[in-house]
């Protein structure tokens, strides 16, 4: 599957991008870098349940990435191709069984929505090497 | 695709702490991937692979995720077992595993069990194809076993009670 994720256009006219800017640990780095090397090469059939698990909203996901902190991004399959892609929509963590933050996949189901209307607020992943603090 | 999946690890495996980890993260999520892959390549649900390599459901569940990490070989060689095939482990050069790594696909992972294996009987299905069917004897296991109070000797073979001791077959 080719993974994209949300790129924000800030007031300053920087642009973030949700993985790639992510400020990880080591740990959590190469935990989230070997993920979406696994992604790369899955298709849909293999990624669910292994990689990425459903949420409640209807078409969010969240993605397993286990370090010293357990990194639970939201996600979406698509929008527009589901079966090929997907797009990474918001950052999140999860503690002592509590995902923050707590209303994680519900943006990530209104960013979808978005998303679904505005191809460019986000980037297909480029496989840069993600940036440690 | 393999490009980028190269691109991405590369730079990591630079530093020896952090290739390291890499090296296990990339392992776990190759264990676990391919038993998935195994799994719907034979069409099975995650309760049979369970009932077959003597397992509960909701532990395969747990392997079949890219974040397990408690491996044992005594695991692997029950559901390799459960599979019909061989389990290897190797020590690689990091230039192998970083290939390896990068070859994740459905095809990469997929292997078939002993029965559909060419390397066994890819000749076999080669003759059947071009040959009529071969006619061979096969000799069946025979018990002799004797009955002290009617004194009557019975059988047990293939063909159960009272089956004779060679029989002609035919393959196919």
């Amino acid at each position: 599957m080719i993974p994209y994720e949300l790129v924000t256009r800030k007031a300053d006219g920087t642009v973030e991008r949700l993985l790639t800017d992510w400020r990880l640990e080591t740990r959590e780095r190469v935990a989230l870098t070997v993920m979406l090397a696994v992604l790369f090469q899955v298709d849909a059939n293999q990624a669910v349940g292994f990689i990425i698990n459903k949420e409640k909203q209807p078409g969010v996901y969240y993605a397993k990435v286990t370090g010293n902190v357990q990194l639970r991004p939201r996600l979406c399959r698509g929008p527009k191709r589901p079966n090929d892609e997907v797009t990474f929509l918001v950052r999140a963590e999860e503690r002592g069984g509590n995902t923050i933050p707590a209303d994680a996949a519900d943006r990530a189901a209104g960013l979808m929505k978005e998303v679904a209307k505005d191809d460019s607020r986000r980037q297909r992943f480029r496989p840069d090497p993600l940036r440690a603090k | 695709m393999d490009d980028d999946v190269k691109a991405l690890l590369i730079p990591g495996f630079e530093d020896p702490e952090t290739r390291q980890q890499y090296a296990a993260s990339l392992l776990y999520a190759h264990i676990a991937l391919q038993i998935k892959t195994l799994r719907q390549q034979r069409g099975w649900s995650q309760t049979k692979l369970a009932q077959l390599a003597g397992k509960h459901q909701s532990q395969i569940s747990e392997m079949e995720s890219i974040d397990f990490s408690s491996w044992k070989i005594s695991t692997l060689m029950k559901l390799a077992e459960a599979f019909d095939l061989a389990l290897t482990v190797n020590f690689e050069s990091f230039g192998t595993f970083l290939d390896e790594s990068a070859s994740l696909g459905r095809d990469a992972l997929e292997r078939p069990s002993f029965a559909d294996d060419p390397a066994f009987h890819g000749a076999q299905q080669a003759a059947r194809a071009s040959d009529p069917p071969p006619i061979a004897m096969v000799s069946v296991p025979v018990v002799r076993k004797m009955d002290s109070s009617y004194r009557k000797v019975t059988l047990s073979g293939g063909g159960g009670w009272g089956a004779m001791t060679t029989r002609r077959a035919r393959y196919g």
